[in-house]
């Protein structure tokens, strides 16, 4: 083939299909879906309404009390993260354990609210809480309210449990069963079995699961929204404060920055732990 | 002497939970899904009385008739899965495209589209759901309503097929795309022939998920809907809770019961159907 000049035989292999090009349709809507958007909200974030490079949007944030919000969404999603994390783990090693034979029906039933959609999930519960605050109102005579971070956190756990169990689950269900065999031979008791073997070799699936729950959490504002019967008087977390400046009033530019603060603070997070767990093994949905 | 015997042969969780043992770890399953579907159930059971939740009004399907008869509720139940199977239909067949074209790409540039993949998911929903609505502001023809929401569901959705599908495509064996080529199919067929009969269990569960995703979207909808309204964003915005009397909002009831149930009866059905077909082969 070399009877052709260099440049004419580089266009023909560009030309002629290769498998690598099914890639591009997914390539071209999300340069146009995914990246432009991206970009869009940096330079919206900088912009004040009249179209002037600025910072106030920035600085609007710690004037609304964006500092004191976040912090309570942190402890909030961490609250959240742990005690899924305490049910969970242990729901998971019941799973997969392969003594109990647990039917597969019984697992997918833990799956399944993952399906319904979170805005149903959430009302269901508001309903109850509603209920028990009748009840005891009724019972006792005087107004009864559950404290709002209860519910918030309630309401979380509710929605999150399934993310949490399913990376530790299919860690644990692929874990080697001979390793703990092995340790228990050699002698040690069953405690030390699971704090040496079990559980270092599901860390993976357990930090998994906590990015699943954690960030998403922090930014949710669906269930705060509705746990908290819409009222927008009180903004419970981030998510809620980034939705007010849209909803309510026009202040895109605003929304904007809080995005793109939202933003950096979920990516920082990730690339934290994503190079913290670079060296152990991997398993579940890498993030 | 037999004792120890049994303890070895079933295992490390088995020196947990011997039989009397296994009683307590169902225990606890239970326990933990009954606090996960309590409030579904709740809300089921008293889907089919009036009134406030706790007070038995006689049984009756006044709740379902309510709903079937509000118009705009009912829209909102059929837009949601108009829109969930046209999202899921598009992501599917973009994102098997990906997953493929990515498997035969050189390593970086795998990695590249890999990164990209990765935007949506790690992004928080709101991050999108703005940056979404930012673009469609500023692309001035392409509306909110249906046309942005299913755009905006199929790039939600894609990544999840690419995520489902890659795997299976590590899976396969790549010498069989080259005994059909040996056997006369040309690089076209081939494809269609070999490769795409043996991705399609994973397809098929890509489109399950992708079409889940979207009817369990809430977020992204409610920043580009418009004057479209999902049953998410019909609850949300039809609340104006505790100011409604409760005949009004009583009917929220029926829609959540209805969603549930169709939940429940689908993942039955798909429980049965694989347990069909593993009977099936286990005969063959």
């Amino acid at each position: 083939m070399q009877s052709q000049p260099k440049w004419r035989l580089l266009l023909r292999k560009i030309f002629r299909f290769q498998r690598g090009y099914f890639v591009l349709p997914y390539l071209f809507l999300a340069a146009i879906f995914i990246i432009v958007p991206l970009i869009i909200l940096f330079v919206q974030a900088f912009m004040s309404f009249e179209g002037d490079f600025t910072f106030d949007n920035f600085r609007s944030f710690s004037e609304v009390g964006g500092w004191s919000l976040l912090w309570r969404s942190v402890q909030i999603a961490g609250l959240t993260t742990l005690i899924c994390l305490l049910i969970a783990y242990p729901v998971a090693l019941i799973l997969s354990s392969k003594n109990l034979k647990v039917p597969i029906i019984i697992i997918m039933f833990f799956i399944v609210p993952m399906l319904i959609n979170v805005v149903l999930r959430t009302f269901a519960l508001r309903e109850i809480f509603i209920w028990i605050e009748r009840l005891v109102r009724e019972s006792r005579g005087e107004i009864f309210h559950l404290s709002d971070n209860f519910k918030i956190v309630t309401a979380l756990i509710l929605d999150y449990f399934p993310f949490m169990l399913l990376p530790i689950y299919t860690i644990l269900r692929t874990q080697d069963r001979s390793l703990s065999e092995a340790a228990s031979d050699l002698g040690a008791s069953k405690l030390r079995v699971f704090i040496k073997i079990v559980l270092p070799l599901s860390l993976s699936g357990i930090i998994s699961g906590i990015m699943m729950v954690f960030l998403p959490a922090i930014s949710n504002f669906a269930v705060p929204y509705v746990v908290m019967e819409f009222f927008n008087a009180d903004y419970q977390l981030l998510g809620n404060l980034i939705w007010d400046q849209f909803s309510s009033r026009a202040t895109y530019n605003v929304g904007a920055a809080y995005g793109l603060i939202l933003l950096l603070l979920v990516a920082t997070s990730v690339a934290i732990i994503t190079k913290f767990t670079k060296g152990k093994a991997k398993g579940g949905i890498s993030f | 002497m037999v004792k120890q015997n049994i303890k070895t042969a079933l295992g490390f969780v088995g020196r947990f939970f011997v039989r009397t043992r296994r009683i307590w770890a169902f225990a606890f399953l239970a326990l933990v899904l009954m606090f996960l579907y309590m409030p579904l159930i709740i809300v089921f059971a008293f889907s089919f009385t009036t009134g406030e939740i706790g007070t038995w009004n006689g049984f009756t399907l006044d709740l379902y008739l309510t709903f079937f008869r509000h118009e705009a509720a009912r829209t909102a139940f059929l837009n949601t899965f108009l829109i969930a199977i046209i999202a899921a239909v598009i992501a599917t067949v973009i994102g098997t495209m990906a997953a493929v074209g990515m498997f035969y790409l050189r390593k970086w540039r795998k990695k590249a589209v890999n990164t990209i993949n990765q935007i949506p998911l790690t992004n928080a929903t709101v991050v999108t759901g703005v940056s979404i609505m930012l673009l469609f502001l500023s692309l001035r023809f392409i509306p909110f309503g249906y046309v942005a929401i299913i755009i905006a569901h199929t790039m939600m959705c894609i990544p999840f097929v690419v995520l489902v599908v890659t795997p299976r495509m590590y899976q396969l064996n790549p010498n069989l795309l080259d005994a059909g080529m040996d056997l006369g199919l040309g690089p076209a067929k081939v494809m269609f022939k070999v490769l795409l009969p043996q991705l399609l269990p994973a397809i098929f569960a890509a489109f399950c998920l992708a079409f889940a995703i979207s009817l369990d979207d809430f977020i992204l909808t409610v920043f580009i809907r418009g004057e479209i309204n999902t049953i998410s964003t019909f609850i949300v915005t039809h609340g104006g809770y505790l100011r409604s009397p409760i005949q009004r909002r009583a009917f929220f009831r029926a829609i959540a019961s209805v969603m549930f149930m169709m939940t429940i009866v689908a993942v039955i059905l798909v429980y049965w159907y694989v347990q069909r077909r593993k009977r099936k082969l286990a005969k063959a």
